[in-house]
């Protein structure tokens, strides 16, 4: 398993995991997640059809 | 008292970076009450329910982040909402200053570095299991530490991740070690032989911890709490197995779970026995047998297991550790405290923010002193009516959600203020003998709880002296030297508040007992005749 050799992160959410691991010198970018459509789920759906298409 | 509040319109912050307002903002003088939320209809339910729900508020969206204060006059309240706008701004500047790339969703950040292999992902739950889905179509590892996403989601990312080859560690994974680096909640521990397989992240915490005293670490794998329910069939634990047996860094490895259920169970003992390393199992409160038939060993707590591995390392024959110090030390350490104790204070009272360790500390103590209370209890009849209101011997995690979902109050690895008022009330009790208490540092966790819970805890055993009784306080600290917080200067700091640090949570549980019962179950514990 290639990840237990060099773990290279991606984080989405919570900002304070990404500072954590630059901290510790990991490979890490981060994601500002937000919700989609602000949280509108029907709205959210509508676009990941769009994406699809 | 006075409620104000303030509505940020199409402000999204993450949860822990809000708890983080709301905890600056319950210190200021003069609030009684804060919270920084989403203004989603289960916030806004938690706000009513509260009687803090304002007009502006209600009229918010999922989308909108909204400051309610409560304080003793409006001047308060409206200090406290511009401390909060100040901390908003203060953390863009910062972000602003370090000139690092952000993404704004997965898709673009993982075409900009395409040689990423794993997603950390701390969404809220309801959109945890879409963004899991993507990162495995992208070809990567996940760990989802958002908890709350639905068992089907699960089972459903877990087969997808399997049919990939792709890891899916969570929901609720709060631990990780890969190759050093502590993805979530974990300790600084030192590299080395032993690689930890774990359905729980303070589990996780506890025997990496321990384990740092020895040889190290390889990697830690957690799974999240529901991977060995029946319905996901232990996908993760079984992949992580995999994944150490064929690494060659580890030479041992330790599983870490609740008790599985009996199909679960033979096909996790099954993979261990086929692995060709040592392998210590510790089903938290199961039955050791169906481990040792399957030419594996048993552990009975965390403690056990990260000893157990370090003796197999070693090529020792695996030995339990009952007390690290010397036996007749530990004798007159309890003979001092509780020859203070007064009559009537007969119980314990574990106060945990780590749900693992209140597990281990019933486990253990229900064998000395017989039944305990808790809102986690080892049989359902023993369920704390109220969770707020110890009875009889008691232990409460309270990492637990019926605590951590009220409005503001993060975990209690993170924020003390629960733990604190419920340390006070427990020192009022004229019944408590002994507060135990789990200490957990590492990243992620709080700067300094020692220097928090000491106060506290000075206060309490104030309590009990003008009330002419003596308060005993007993705690073990997970974490290392290593760790950002110093495992050595959290516990002088408690010691200096008169704590009884003992170096692990299953010989703090012991101590307490002692303690409690007078030293009679000392026979019993170093194993002479009860």
């Amino acid at each position: 398993m290639r990840l237990l050799r060099e773990p290279k992160i991606i984080n989405v959410g919570a900002k304070n995991f990404h500072d954590s691991l630059k901290d510790q010198g990991a490979d890490s970018v981060h994601v500002d997640w937000r919700p989609t459509a602000g949280g509108d789920r029907e709205m959210a759906k509508l676009l990941d059809k769009l994406k699809e298409l | 008292m006075v409620t104000k509040s303030c509505v940020r319109k199409g402000e999204y912050r993450d949860s822990i970076f809000l708890m983080r307002i709301s905890q600056q903002l319950g210190g200021l003088d003069g609030v009684q009450q804060a919270s920084a939320i989403m203004a989603t209809d289960a916030n806004k339910e938690l706000l009513r329910d509260a009687g803090t729900l304002t007009d502006e508020v209600s009229r918010a969206g999922p989308n909108d982040l909204a400051i309610v204060v409560d304080a003793v006059s409006p001047e308060r309240a409206e200090e406290a909402i511009s401390k909060a706008i100040e901390m908003m701004a203060e953390a863009v500047r910062e972000r602003a200053e370090k000139a690092e790339e952000v993404y704004k969703t997965l898709g673009s950040a993982a075409k900009a570095r395409p040689d990423s292999n794993l997603v950390l992902i701390s969404v809220p739950g309801a959109f945890a299991a879409q963004e899991a889905e993507r990162a495995l179509e992208l070809g990567k590892h996940v760990m989802i530490f958002s908890d709350g996403v639905p068992l089907e989601d699960e089972v459903r990312l877990k087969r997808l991740g399997k049919e990939k080859g792709l890891l899916v560690m969570g929901p609720d994974c709060g631990t990780s070690i890969i190759n050093g680096i502590g993805i979530g909640f974990a300790n600084v521990v030192k590299r080395g032989p032993i690689g930890v397989v774990a359905a729980a992240g303070t589990g996780a915490q506890g025997v990496s911890s321990l384990i740092n005293a020895g040889p190290g670490i390889s990697h830690v794998i957690g799974t999240g709490g529901h991977d060995l329910h029946d319905k996901v069939g232990g996908i993760t634990m079984l992949m992580g197995l995999r994944g150490l047996a064929d690494d060659p860094e580890t030479k041992t490895i330790v599983l870490v779970s609740k008790p599985p259920s009996p199909t679960v169970a033979k096909r996790i003992l099954e993979a261990a026995s086929q692995v060709g390393k040592p392998v210590v199992i510790c089903f938290l409160g199961g039955d050791p047998k169906i481990i040792e038939e399957a030419g594996l060993t048993p552990a009975a707590t965390l403690e056990d297991a990260a000893a157990k591995a370090m003796a197999l390392h070693r090529g020792e024959k695996p030995r339990s550790t009952i007390f690290s110090a010397d036996l007749d030390e530990v004798k007159s350490t309890a003979e001092r405290e509780f020859k203070k104790l007064v009559a009537g204070q007969r119980y314990i009272r574990g106060i945990y923010s780590g749900g693992t360790f209140c597990s281990e500390a019933m486990i253990v103590s229900r064998d000395l002193v017989g039944d305990m209370y808790s809102n986690v209890p080892l049989k359902p009849e023993l369920k704390l009516k109220n969770s707020n209101k110890s009875k009889e011997h008691a232990f409460v995690d309270l990492g637990e959600d019926e605590f951590t979902a009220e409005i503001g109050k993060p975990h209690p690895m993170i924020y003390h203020e629960l733990r604190q008022k419920r340390i006070l009330a427990e020192a009022s009790d004229p019944e408590t003998a002994v507060i135990l208490l789990d200490i957990v540092l590492g990243h992620g966790a709080h700067e300094d709880p020692g220097g928090a819970l000491a106060p506290t805890i000075l206060e309490a055993k104030e309590i009990a002296k003008k009330d002419g009784r003596y308060l005993s306080v007993v705690a073990s600290v997970c974490g290392t030297p290593q760790d950002p917080q110093n495992l050595i200067s959290q516990e002088k700091k408690l010691k200096g508040a008169g704590v009884i640090v003992m170096p692990s949570n299953a010989q703090a549980a012991r101590m307490a007992a002692l303690i409690a019962t007078r030293g009679k179950v000392w026979g019993k514990i170093v194993g002479g005749n009860p």
